[in-house]
């Protein structure tokens, strides 16, 4: 049975006049980890301090185990609560040893000196954050990312039972960000943790609550799946992101949407036949160059098919593997017959897809890019037996350009979008 | 890397006995101590170089620790003892008291001045409850100034007396009396004090809200520091005057070679500032003409910490 080991009631504290905090209210449960997000300036750290004692709130009460914050003395809190501040910037020459062993701090008496328990704690937590080999090394002369490791190292040496977090990753490579957190993540249940995060995609794959903050107030509460969507990103972040669920995690992940810009004046037509996932680089580089882009026909699960539906890239498309309508035949014929310029890219070709390379042979004079690194239509991507193949040498005896990639492909239609003006 | 053991420490106590026993040895009466009799000798030696030699080496201690404390809390190695105010207050009181009182109770007036302007720079740095050490740095500076102008208008209607404030505010040990050794001991209990706080003084000196996770109420860790500090620092300046650099490069050239951690930074510094102060005013006695001791620590300190500046900022 675990029970509310953190715990915050209309928690508000200022700086000054300006509250930084407001209405904070959460409750914590034993053994969990909770992610704190939010923009710069939010109020994040200033939540972590008011939980660490640090500041003091103007109203609402901090409550660590079932105590008020306030009445515990500095030594208790410390065996029961660790640290990690996001930055410490350390004058003197400690040795990264005796920086750790401070971590022991509010355990020892005044004239006493450390014991096995305290050498076992100390060593336990630089084990487990790799910083053994540091040991000897001096504080200021080691990497950032070294310092961080050392920093939890220190709090972990307090043996503390709620570990306060502040961007814990922020000077860590890719490696070490999930090497820690996983580290971190096996403390608990043993530890609660709490812990701000800068990296919305690692808090929703480590932590099993997110708190989203927005302007000294919490935006959300919940489980990183009801908190994590495009809506609450967009009102808090005032930026849009694609919300996912990761393929192997099941968690939400986000990426950017990079807006590829407007369209300009007197673009040229291109449609683009692709598939598989082999257009969404031409599609995302035609449009930002402001092009007017076309696509199709493409199945309406095909990955090039939501690429062009999140570029607002009108698309001509087929129901879920089913073969191409003689109706979207007609309409792609129609728009071949408007368009400047065809890019074809280095899809595979099966027969439900083979009209499109047919319909191509229909058009005389039409424009066509051959987007591919080496031989076009290559064997490996052609599942007609052979008829793709000698569809593409068609295009090629025809006039058809090969571009080598996708930058060639741009500058080329730049090229005659300026022979055009 | 640093020797990290007892061995300087050790050294430097073994130094410092020699050194109690050379400078007493050591002085300018321009006798050889074999021609006088032995009541003059014992005379010399016990009632005029001894009291003088321990006293040299109280207020070196004193200034030396107390340096190293103020260094830690402001995490700054360019902090010293005088840094908030310590000793244009003392300067002052003692300049009252030449004034004022013919010199009577200059100690006092002098302890007092020194130890009221601490207590001032800390009143006017607290707010709500917490002292910012930036404030603390400044509001120093501030009360430092405020005072020097008490003092210099003091001096400049002193008449007669200035040479004797003069003389005073460069610091020396020229009428020590066994009474000054007496006063001087105060400073060996502050000093253990400091040293019992050693790890605490090392937790703030990694900064203040690492050392509140660290477990050290840090406001009252400010206060004890301040208060131990501002004491030794007072009974020194009341003492010898307010001597300068050695409470700025002691800390400094110990933590080069004992590393930062007070447990062996403290008995350190305390070692190796009471042995350069006996050495300083063994030299100074032993010049034709006898200076205040504070114009050769100045002398040689002055130029060591523009160079500390110097490598300070090479890197």
């Amino acid at each position: 049975m675990t029970g509310i080991m953190v715990r915050t009631e209309d928690l508000g504290v200022s700086y000054g006049d300006t509250r930084v905090l407001e209405a904070i209210s959460i409750a914590v449960n034993e053994g969990s980890f909770i992610g704190i997000l939010g923009p710069n300036g939010c109020g994040k750290t200033t939540l972590l301090r008011a939980l660490s004692r640090i500041i003091d709130p103007a109203v609402g009460t901090v409550t660590i185990d079932g105590m008020d914050i306030a009445g515990y003395s500095f030594r208790e809190l410390a065996t029961i609560l660790g640290a990690v501040p996001q930055e410490t910037a350390v004058t003197f020459d400690f040795t990264v040893e005796e920086i750790v062993q401070m971590g022991r701090h509010p355990y020892l008496g005044r004239l006493s000196s450390m014991d096995e328990e305290d050498y076992a704690a100390y060593r336990h937590a630089m084990d487990l954050t790799n910083t053994a080999y540091l040991a000897d090394r001096l504080i200021t002369e080691i990497s950032g990312g070294e310092r961080q490791r050392v920093l939890i190292a220190r709090a972990l040496a307090q043996t503390p039972r709620v570990l306060l977090l502040d961007e814990p990753t922020s000077h860590l490579d890719i490696n070490h960000q999930i090497e820690i957190l996983s580290i971190i993540r096996g403390l608990t249940p043993g530890v609660t943790v709490i812990s701000v995060f800068h990296d919305i995609n690692l808090a929703a794959y480590f932590c099993d609550t997110i708190v989203l903050m927005e302007r000294a107030r919490i935006a959300a509460v919940g489980a990183p799946a009801a908190v994590i969507t495009d809506l609450n990103i967009r009102t808090v972040f005032g930026v849009d992101m694609i919300v996912r669920t990761h393929p192997l995690t099941g968690r939400p992940y986000t990426v950017p949407r990079y807006d590829p810009g407007p369209v300009v004046e007197q673009p040229l037509q291109v449609h683009v036949v692709c598939g598989g996932g082999t257009g969404a680089e031409t599609l995302y580089a035609l449009r930002s160059a402001g092009h007017e882009v076309t696509a199709g026909v493409l199945s309406a699960n095909d990955s090039d098919c939501t690429t062009a539906d999140g570029l607002g890239i009108r698309v001509i498309r087929e129901l879920p593997f089913a073969p191409i309508s003689p109706a979207s035949l007609k309409e792609y014929s129609a728009l071949l017959d408007v368009s400047d310029a065809v890019v074809v890219t280095g899809m595979p070709v099966g027969p439900g897809n083979i009209d499109n390379l047919r319909e191509l042979g229909n058009h005389a004079g039409l424009l066509i890019f051959l987007l591919s690194p080496g031989e076009a239509g290559t064997a490996d991507q052609d599942y007609t037996g052979g008829e793709a193949t000698s569809l593409f040498e068609g295009l090629l005896n025809r006039g058809a350009v090969q571009a080598g990639s996708v930058p060639e492909l741009v500058n080329r239609l730049a090229t005659l979008r300026a022979d055009r003006a | 890397m640093h020797a990290r053991t007892w061995m300087t420490p050790i050294s430097l106590g073994i130094f410092l006995l020699l050194s109690i026993v050379l400078t007493t040895a050591i002085g300018a009466s321009g006798f050889s101590l074999l021609d006088l009799d032995t009541a003059t000798v014992t005379m010399l030696l016990f009632d005029v170089r001894l009291p003088r030699v321990l006293a040299a080496l109280l207020v070196g201690a004193g200034l030396a620790v107390a340096g190293t404390a103020m260094q830690g809390l402001f995490k700054n190695s360019m902090a010293d003892p005088y840094i908030i105010g310590t000793s244009s207050g003392g300067a002052l009181g003692a300049a009252l008291s030449i004034v004022f009182f013919m010199g009577s109770f200059l100690p006092v007036f002098a302890f007092v001045g020194a130890t009221a302007s601490t207590v001032l720079v800390y009143i006017i740095s607290r707010r709500n409850g917490r002292v910012a050490v930036e404030t603390l740095l400044l509001s120093g500076v501030a009360v430092s100034m405020f005072l020097s102008a008490f003092l210099s208008f003091i001096m400049y209607m002193a008449g007669n007396s200035l040479h004797q404030i003069m003389f005073w505010l460069m610091g020396g040990f020229w009428n020590i009396s066994w009474n000054d050794v007496w006063l001087g001991l105060l400073i060996l209990p502050g000093c253990l004090v400091l040293l019992l706080y050693a790890r605490d003084l090392n937790v703030i000196s990694i900064g203040e809200e690492d050392a509140i996770h660290l477990g050290v109420d840090v406001e009252m860790m400010k206060i004890v520091l301040l208060l131990i500090s501002s004491f030794i620092t007072g009974i020194a300046v009341s003492v010898a005057g307010s001597i300068g650099f050695i409470g700025l490069i002691t800390p400094h050239v110990m933590r080069i070679l004992v590393g930062p951690d007070h447990r062996l930074l403290i008995p350190s510094a305390m070692m190796a500032g009471a042995a350069l102060l006996m050495w300083a005013d063994t030299l100074v006695r032993i010049l034709p003409t006898e200076i205040p001791v504070g114009i050769v620590t100045s002398l040689f300190g002055a130029p060591f910490f523009i160079y500390l500046l110097r490598s300070r900022t090479r890197t």
